[in-house]
Formats: C-alpha cells, sequence, structure tokens
C-alpha cells in the first residue's frame, strides 16, 4: 500500500515536471538560449518517459524498466541542477549584451539613415562648424567627407565667409530661438530647401544642428515648368480669342454637341455658355441648306479614317446672319481606334467668300461689257491682236483663228482715204499710242470678205501682266456716216420747203434786225429780200397799220424781254400800197452773243379775213332774224293765251245763257211746253252741255302745251288710287271691277298731269265696252329699263290696227256720239301730257277682245 | 248798318250771268239785297262812295263781294288789288266768281287777297248750288268782320 502511494506519487511528479520542462521549452530566447533547449527537451523527453514507464511498471512490472528508471533517476538531478543553473546564468549575460547590441544598432541606424538621406545634410555645431556630412553632401560639393568636417557650412553650401541672409542657421543664432527654420537657397547650380533642426543637449543647451538641405531644384523647375506652361496655355487662349478662328471641340455624337470652345465663339453672336448648356448643339446652328453635305462629308471622312479634313460651309449667328466658315477638323480616337471627338479651328471667311463673289461678279460685269459691246475692243501686243471681244468678229466678219495674231492694217484697204498707206498710218498711230498719247481717229476697214467700212478708232496704253498693251476700240461708224448724209438731205429738203412754202419764215434780233427771211417775201410783201435785210424793223414796222402798230411793236418786245407768245393778226401795207392782213407768229428762240433772236412765220391772210367779215355779217343778219321770229312767236303765243283766255271765258258765257235760259225755261213755264217743247230744251241743255266739256277738253289740252312742268317723284300707286277716287261715279255706275296689282313703283312725272292722264285711260277703259258686259279693268306696272310702264287693260271692244295710232289725236273718234260720247280730246291730252314729261304711250289691242293702253314714265332717280 | 240783312255786291258784265245769278237767288231762297255793278270802275266807284253811289242807305257797303275777272274798263283782278289797299274795305270778303279756270288767273287772285275762288258752271244747277253754298257759307256760317 505504502508503496504503492510512492510510485503514484512518484508517477505523478514525474509527469507534472516533464509538463513543466515542456512549458519551458517555449521560454523565449532571451531567457534561455537553444541549447539550453535541447537539453531541457531531453530530460522532459526522459521525464515522460519515466513517468509512463512507471505506469507501465506498476501495470506489469520488469525489471529492465525498473533499472532504467534508476539510472535516469540518478542522471537527472545534476542534469537539472546544471540546467537551473544554466538559466541563471544566461540570463544575466542576455541581458547585458541585449543593452550593448541595441546602443551599437541604434548608432549604426543613424549613421545608416543619416547617410541614407537623399539631401546632402550635415551636422553642425553652434559655431557652424560641420561634424559630419552624409553621403549626398559629398555628392553635392565634390569634396570628400573628412575635407569637409570641420569647415563652415556656409563655406561649403554658399562658397562664403559669411551665412547667406535669410540663413536658418543664422536666424536661429540671431533671435536666440532654438527652432526648426526654412529657407530655399540656390547655390551649387541647384536649389534646395533648407532646414535647420536644433538638437538640445542633456542640459537643455544647444548642442548641435542638424543642417538639411533638399534638393528641390527638379520640383521647382517643374513647377516653373507647369507655370510657364500655364502661362503659355493662358498666352495661347489670348492668342486664340484675339484671333478670327475658333477653337472648337466636338464630342462624336449626334447634332456634334460642343465641349470646348474659344471664348472668341462671340464672333458669331454665341457665347461659350450657349453650347456648354447643350441648350444648343453645333448641328443646329449650321445653315440649313448645308447641314446634309457637311454632316455626309464628316461620315465620310470618318469612314475613311482621315485624320484631319477641311470643309467649307455657312452656319447662322445667333442674330440670324448667315457666314462663310472654313473648318479644318483633326479626329480625335480612343485606344480602340473609336472616334471620340472631333477638333477643330473655325474661320469666318464671308468677307473672303464675298470677295471672291465680287470679284468673280466683277470679272463675269467686265468680261460682259467687253464681249457685249457694241464697239470692236481689241489688245494688241506691239501691232499684233492678241485678244478681242465677239464684236470685233462680227465687225470684221471673221472668226477669232483668223484675225488673232494678225494686224490692223491687214484688216484695211492698201491706202485710206486720205491716200496715205494703210500700214504707214497705221504704224505711226501705234507708235504715238504707245508713246502715251491716246489716239482716235477714223479709219477705213476691211472686212474678211473684202467690204470695206469706215470707223472710228482709239487707241490706248494698257498694262497687262507681260508688260505693255494696246487696246483699240472700233466702232462701226457706217450708220452715223449714213445719217449724217441722211441729215445733209434732210437740210437740203428742209431749205428747199421754207423757200417754196406760200408762209414767209424769218429769224430777227430783239433790236429788230432781220437776218434771216425766206424769199417769197417778195410775193407777199412785194419788198425783196435784200431790202428787208437792209430796212429792218424800221420799214417793217412802218408799214404796219397805224391802228394795230403799236400792239404789234409792244408785243414783239415782250417777246424777248417776258418770253411771251407772240402771234397776231394785223394790216400791213404792200409795196404797191395795197393794204394786206398777214397773220404773224413767232417765239424767242435762241440766244448768240448776248442778243436774242425770235424765229417766226407770217402768211397772208386776207382772203380768210375777208371770208371772215362775210360770216361775221351774215351772222349778224341771222341773229337779227332770229330775234325778230322770236319776237313774233312769242307774240304769237301770247295771242294764243290771250285766245285761250277768250275762250275760256267769252265762249262759255253764252253757253251758260244757254242752258240756263233752257232750263228756266222748262223750270219756269213747265206747264206751257208740251213733251216735244220740253225735248228741245233738254236738247239745247245737252248740247250746251257737250259744248262745256269740249271747250274744258280743249283748253286742258292747251293749257298742257304751255303749262311749266316741273318732274317729281310719285308714287303711282296714289296716282291710281286719286284717279279710282275721281272715276268712281262711272265706276259705280258701269259695276265695273277694278284690279290693281300693287306695289306700284315710283316714277318721275308731274301729279296733275299724271292723274289727268291716267284718269282718261280708265275712262276710257271702263266706257268702250259692249253693252251688257262689265267692264273689267286690271291696272299694273312693268319695269323697262329706265322706264316704269303702267298699263291699263280693259275687256272692251278693242281698237283696229289702223286705228291705234289716230286715236292719239285731236278729235279723232271711232263711234258716233249716241254709242260712246265723248270729245275726241281725251287720248290727245294722255299723249301730250306725258310726252311733256317726258314719257311715251300707246296701246296694244285686239278687235272685241280689248284693250292695254300704256304710259311710260322714267324712274326717279336722285341727281 | 249791320243789324240789317247784308248787301251782296256783284260784279258782273254779262247781263246773262247777272239773270242767272240773281234767278240762283231767287231759288235758293236769299233774301239779302243785291247790288249789281257792270265793269271795274263803277265796282270801285261803289266801294269807294263816289258818284253815282254816294248815298251809302241807297248803296250800303257790302258784307260780302262777288267779283267776276274778266271786265271791261278795269279787270277784277285790279279791282281786288285797289280795295285790299283801301283800308276801310281790306276786310270785306271777295268771293271770285268766274268762267276762268287758267291757273295764272287763280294763283294772282288768291295773292291779291281774294277770299275764294269759283267757277261759274255751265249748267243752272251747278250754279244753284253755289249760289246755296255762298249763302251757307259765307253768309250765315261765316263771322263776319267789322267793317269801318
Amino acid at each position: 500500500m505504502y508503496e504503492s502511494i510512492i510510485v503514484a506519487l512518484d508517477t505523478i511528479s514525474t509527469i507534472a515536471f516533464g509538463t513543466a520542462l515542456i512549458f519551458a521549452v517555449r521560454i523565449p530566447k532571451n531567457i534561455m538560449d537553444q541549447p539550453s533547449k535541447i537539453f531541457l527537451g531531453l530530460c522532459m523527453g526522459i521525464y515522460v518517459f519515466a513517468g509512463i514507464s512507471n505506469i507501465l511498471q506498476h501495470g506489469q512490472v520488469t525489471d529492465y524498466l525498473d533499472r532504467y528508471e534508476d539510472y535516469v533517476e540518478i542522471l537527472f538531478l545534476p542534469l537539472f541542477l546544471f540546467f537551473i543553473y544554466s538559466i541563471i546564468t544566461r540570463q544575466e549575460l542576455n541581458r547585458r549584451t541585449e543593452a550593448e547590441k541595441k546602443a551599437q544598432q541604434a548608432r549604426k541606424d543613424w549613421e545608416s539613415i543619416f547617410q541614407a538621406i537623399g539631401h546632402p545634410t550635415m551636422t553642425l555645431d553652434p559655431r557652424y562648424g560641420v561634424i559630419s556630412v552624409n553621403r549626398a553632401t559629398v555628392k553635392a560639393t565634390g569634396k570628400l567627407a573628412r575635407d569637409l568636417v570641420g569647415m563652415k557650412c556656409h563655406e561649403i553650401m554658399h562658397g562664403a565667409d559669411k551665412p547667406p541672409e535669410g540663413c536658418p542657421m543664422e536666424k536661429m543664432q540671431t533671435t536666440g530661438h532654438f527652432e526648426s527654420a526654412e529657407m530655399e537657397v540656390e547655390t551649387l547650380g541647384r536649389i534646395f530647401f533648407v532646414t535647420c533642426t536644433p538638437v538640445f543637449g542633456e542640459k537643455g543647451d544647444l548642442e548641435k544642428v542638424l543642417h538639411i538641405a533638399t534638393d528641390i531644384t527638379e520640383q521647382k523647375r517643374a513647377e516653373w515648368a507647369l507655370r510657364e506652361a500655364l502661362e503659355k496655355r493662358k498666352e495661347l487662349e489670348r492668342i486664340i480669342n484675339r484671333s478670327p478662328a475658333v477653337v472648337f471641340l466636338w464630342r462624336a455624337a449626334e447634332g456634334w454637341p460642343v465641349e470646348f470652345v474659344s471664348d472668341n465663339v462671340q464672333q458669331l453672336g454665341y457665347s461659350p455658355e450657349d453650347f456648354y448648356s447643350e441648350r444648343i448643339d453645333f448641328a443646329s446652328i449650321v445653315h440649313p441648306d448645308d447641314l446634309e453635305r457637311v454632316t455626309a462629308e464628316v461620315a465620310r471622312y470618318s469612314q475613311e479614317g482621315r485624320e484631319d479634313f477641311v470643309q467649307e460651309y455657312r452656319i447662322i449667328t445667333k442674330t440670324g446672319e448667315t457666314r462663310w466658315l472654313d473648318d479644318r477638323t483633326w479626329v480625335r480616337r480612343d485606344s480602340n481606334g473609336i472616334i471620340t471627338h472631333y477638333q477643330g479651328i473655325i474661320l469666318d471667311i464671308t468677307e473672303r467668300k464675298r470677295a471672291a463673289e465680287d470679284l468673280r461678279e466683277s470679272e463675269t460685269r467686265y468680261r460682259t461689257l467687253f464681249e457685249s459691246a457694241s464697239d470692236a475692243i481689241f489688245i494688241m501686243k506691239d501691232d499684233i491682236f492678241i485678244a478681242c471681244n465677239q464684236r470685233t468678229l462680227d465687225i470684221f466678219a471673221c472668226t477669232r483663228e483668223q484675225i488673232i495674231r494678225d494686224s490692223p492694217y491687214e484688216f484695211s484697204p492698201p491706202f485710206q482715204p486720205d491716200g496715205r498707206l494703210s500700214k504707214e498710218k497705221a504704224l505711226q498711230k501705234i507708235k504715238a499710242a504707245f508713246e502715251g498719247k491716246p489716239q482716235f481717229f477714223e479709219w477705213r476697214h476691211r472686212r474678211y470678205d473684202g467690204t470695206l467700212f469706215d470707223a472710228e478708232v482709239s487707241l490706248n496704253t494698257v498694262e497687262l501682266q507681260d508688260g505693255l498693251h494696246l487696246q483699240a476700240i472700233v466702232r462701226d461708224i457706217t450708220y452715223r456716216k449714213q445719217a449724217e448724209e441722211a441729215l445733209r438731205e434732210s437740210e437740203e429738203r428742209y431749205r428747199l420747203l421754207v423757200e417754196n412754202i406760200p408762209s414767209v419764215t424769218w429769224t430777227t434780233s430783239e433790236h429788230g434786225k432781220t437776218t434771216f427771211i425766206s424769199p417769197n417775201v417778195e410775193k407777199i410783201y412785194g419788198y425783196s429780200q435784200e431790202e428787208i435785210y437792209e430796212g429792218g424793223s424800221a420799214l417793217w414796222f412802218g408799214k404796219i397799220h397805224p391802228d394795230d402798230r403799236e400792239f404789234v411793236r409792244e408785243s414783239f418786245e415782250m417777246m424777248f424781254t417776258k418770253n411771251q407768245e407772240f402771234d397776231f393778226e394785223y394790216r400791213i401795207q404792200r409795196k404797191d400800197g395795197e393794204w394786206i392782213w398777214v397773220r404773224d407768229m413767232a417765239m424767242m428762240a435762241f440766244e448768240k452773243d448776248n442778243i436774242r433772236y425770235a424765229y417766226g412765220v407770217f402768211s397772208n391772210i386776207t382772203d380768210r379775213k375777208r371770208a371772215e367779215e362775210e360770216l361775221r355779217k351774215h351772222r349778224e343778219q341771222l341773229e337779227e332774224l332770229v330775234t325778230e321770229r322770236t319776237a313774233e312767236l312769242q307774240e304769237a303765243n301770247s295771242e294764243l293765251e290771250a285766245f285761250s283766255s277768250s275762250v275760256s271765258h267769252d265762249l262759255r258765257a253764252p253757253l251758260r245763257a244757254m242752258q240756263g235760259f233752257a232750263q228756266a225755261l222748262m223750270e219756269d213755264y213747265a206747264e206751257k211746253l208740251n213733251t216735244v217743247g220740253k225735248d228741245y230744251g233738254h236738247r239745247i241743255v245737252d248740247a250746251a252741255q257737250r259744248m262745256e266739256t269740249l271747250i274744258e277738253d280743249l283748253l286742258t289740252y292747251s293749257r298742257l302745251s304751255r303749262a311749266e312742268i316741273r318732274l317729281a317723284p310719285i308714287g303711282l300707286e296714289s296716282i291710281v288710287e286719286e284717279v279710282l277716287t275721281q272715276c268712281q261715279g262711272e265706276i259705280k255706275e258701269k259695276k265695273a271691277e277694278i284690279t290693281v296689282d300693287k306695289p306700284l313703283p315710283q316714277v318721275a312725272g308731274h301729279h296733275a298731269t299724271l292723274v289727268q292722264s291716267v284718269a282718261n285711260l280708265v275712262g276710257n277703259a271702263v266706257k268702250f265696252v259692249a253693252p251688257e258686259i262689265q267692264p273689267r279693268v286690271h291696272i299694273y306696272a312693268e319695269e323697262r329699263d329706265k322706264y316704269i310702264r303702267l298699263l291699263v287693260k280693259d275687256n272692251g271692244i278693242g281698237i283696229e290696227p289702223e286705228h291705234q295710232e289716230r286715236i292719239f289725236r285731236v278729235f279723232e273718234r271711232l263711234h258716233g256720239i249716241e254709242t260712246y260720247p265723248g270729245t275726241g280730246i281725251g287720248l290727245a291730252i294722255v299723249r301730250k301730257g306725258i310726252t311733256r314729261m317726258g314719257g311715251k304711250c300707246g296701246v296694244e289691242s285686239t278687235p272685241d277682245k280689248g284693250s292695254a293702253f300704256w304710259v311710260e314714265l322714267p324712274k326717279w332717280e336722285e341727281k | 248798318m249791320q243789324t240789317t240783312i247784308g248787301t251782296i255786291l256783284l260784279v258782273e258784265d254779262d247781263p246773262n250771268d247777272v239773270m242767272l245769278i240773281e234767278r240762283a237767288f231767287r231759288k235758293a231762297n236769299i233774301a239779302n239785297p243785291v247790288q249789281t255793278v257792270k265793269d271795274g270802275e263803277q265796282a270801285v266807284a261803289y266801294l269807294a262812295g263816289q258818284e253815282p253811289y254816294v248815298d251809302r242807305e241807297q248803296y250800303p257797303l257790302p258784307v260780302l263781294i262777288l267779283l267776276d275777272l274778266k271786265l271791261p274798263r278795269k279787270s277784277g283782278l285790279e279791282v281786288l288789288a285797289w280795295m285790299k289797299r283801301q283800308t276801310s274795305l281790306m276786310r270785306i270778303p271777295v268771293v271770285v266768281l268766274t268762267s276762268s279756270k287758267e291757273t295764272a288767273d287763280i294763283n294772282r287772285a288768291y295773292d291779291l287777297g281774294a277770299n275764294s275762288y269759283l267757277t261759274k258752271p255751265v249748267a243752272f244747277d251747278g250754279l244753284l248750288n253755289i249760289v246755296k253754298a255762298l249763302n251757307l257759307y259765307w253768309l250765315n256760317l261765316n263771322e263776319r268782320p267789322e267793317i269801318l
């Protein structure tokens, strides 16, 4: 039992120990070195083995194992002790070497860092003395490190005895503040950024200064380069913006949106913002007529792989003007070769275009002028034709090939009209022209077909590119020559005319001097041309009739002073003493040497005057006669009036007596008269009554001829109404049926006269109807052009055609008094009245069927 | 004077007409005395109260004048013109009774101040009607002016 407890304890301790050793292996290196660990590991193994064998021994006991354990245990103790010792010693040793190593390492590190600094770096003592330098310093100065040590820093860096102005070291010294300082110095051909960092000792005093000169030459240069580049760019932009060329960067997309455009796009009226805001893309400002072409060209050039191309097209400026542009475009592609952008320079070439256009126009104009000139124009070099217009060919009747390279004198007859040799004379003229004296002369030319013509030639020099040339203008003056000839003939004819017409033409100055008078003056006046030239106006005026002389003289003067017309008829005495009438017409014609002259014509009008005188006498006689006749007529008229008046008065008086007393007789003595006596009385009364009616009608008729009739607008409707009222008695008596087609229009007429006329028609219509027949009268109107026709249509007995005109005459009757009583004046009154009103009347009738009497009066028109 | 029945002055040269008018007056039972003068001068004399018409008892100023136009010595229009110039006579109504239908006569008569214009009808019945109407209108209905 006891033994088992010992064994168990032994086993447990051994395993624990072994385990502790295993942990010991994990001890850090600085505590236990590698051999210790190996040793410890071995021990561990043994102990683990011993522990396990102990377990096995007590489970299955073997001597070998027991022995082995003992050995192990004997060995173990000294080993363990050694181990402990080793651990302790080792730890102490480790601690010491570690510190030393660290210090050494720090120095090494510092040194390597110091050396590795790429910038010249020095440590300085407070008196600028160099303590150490690094490799960069050596490299920068080109001196050995040992030479540098001990030198003053400013000697090295600046080659100067004193520190430079603004030296951070100096700054530190002077200000007394020990701070790091920076400065840029340019030395050793480089630019440095110097930093001085004070290093303080353990007592806080300035021990040394770390002086680092960072070489910033490259940065500086880069910076300068950048600045310069920026400046250049700005300058470039300024140049561009001041130049007419506008720079564009378009995105290769629909409509070419603008990514960049130089400010000077303003010359087209747009601002860059217009494009950037994408309100406007470039395509939208291209002229609609050009857009399709431009788009197609860009597409084609792009497809062809062109890197750049040039286009000309028009755009519309913001203000709506059209401008021509020259566009040089470069294609910008990405790495895959896909076009991303177009960049271009655009130039406004409107002026150039216009100039070119103007030039072309001007060229065309001059060419047209040249070609269509009515004169032959040609250019000569020396005496050889080198160019000519179409007219030249026409005038000379040749082709261009036939004339070019020939000479003008070849197109001339051998001799000119003045007898000189054409060639000699031509060369002389050409020479003179080349000497700067423009020539103008008449020339006889010969056409290609040999015919001759007269021409007017002008020669002038003209400076062309290849020297002095001669320009010749040849005008065909054949027509002018003909016209001159015609004029001469016409003048001759005129002269003959003047000398032969019966009138005399004359020219006289304002002072009365006659400078020309036709020779035929002698025939009219008796005095010859010469006598008149000699005698002048004194002779002339002296012969004028004394009654006419003064006004002729005055008018003659007025013609010159006031430019008045002179056209008079006056009497003048011939040389043989006979008086004649003349008509003299003149006008001021011209002024010569401050003297005014008049042209005049005079002719003998004695016969006409005589005729006129006779005519006047006749007229006077005629007028007397007319006055006489008028008086007679007036007398007759008044007599007629007096007659009417007396008819009206006196003719009636006995009638009244007849009728009145017959009636008185029948009334007052009725009982004394038998039936026959009464009948006689009635007959007297009736006859008197008829006579009264007749007189009344005649008076009406005669009154119509004399009365003044003033036309006024009249409504036919009111006329008809009035008439129907007037004829009421007859209508009732005959039981007549009257129809009126209303409305009836207006006419121009005289009220009373019209009523009278229509009343007569209506009366007749009712009266002339076969017995036992009810009269039916239809009154209506028709419009006929400018007239209104009023018709009164009846169902009466009608009128035979042969009587239809007659019945309108006075006293014309177709029936006996017994059948249809009446005076035979009614229709005459109608005709007279209607005619006096400017109208017409008539009848359309069929016997036994009825008649339609009509009157026509003008429509009323406001004047 | 006005208290008695007013006198009518008939200026008419034709004795036939005078007779017929007088007959018509009788037929119409008009009691007014009728004075007749046969020409214009007599008419003026009567109205002016000259010889032989000085006696106003016998020849009183008329209340109505029937005036023919066509008169010997002085026409009816002349009488009318003269009369209308006399302040004492100008108010006496004048009815022209004539056979003239001439517009000129009619207009002239009215211009001179005639109060009415009548034409003599040929038929006696017509004359009778006129006389009756005259009586009714001028002698009975019409208010007479004051004659100075």
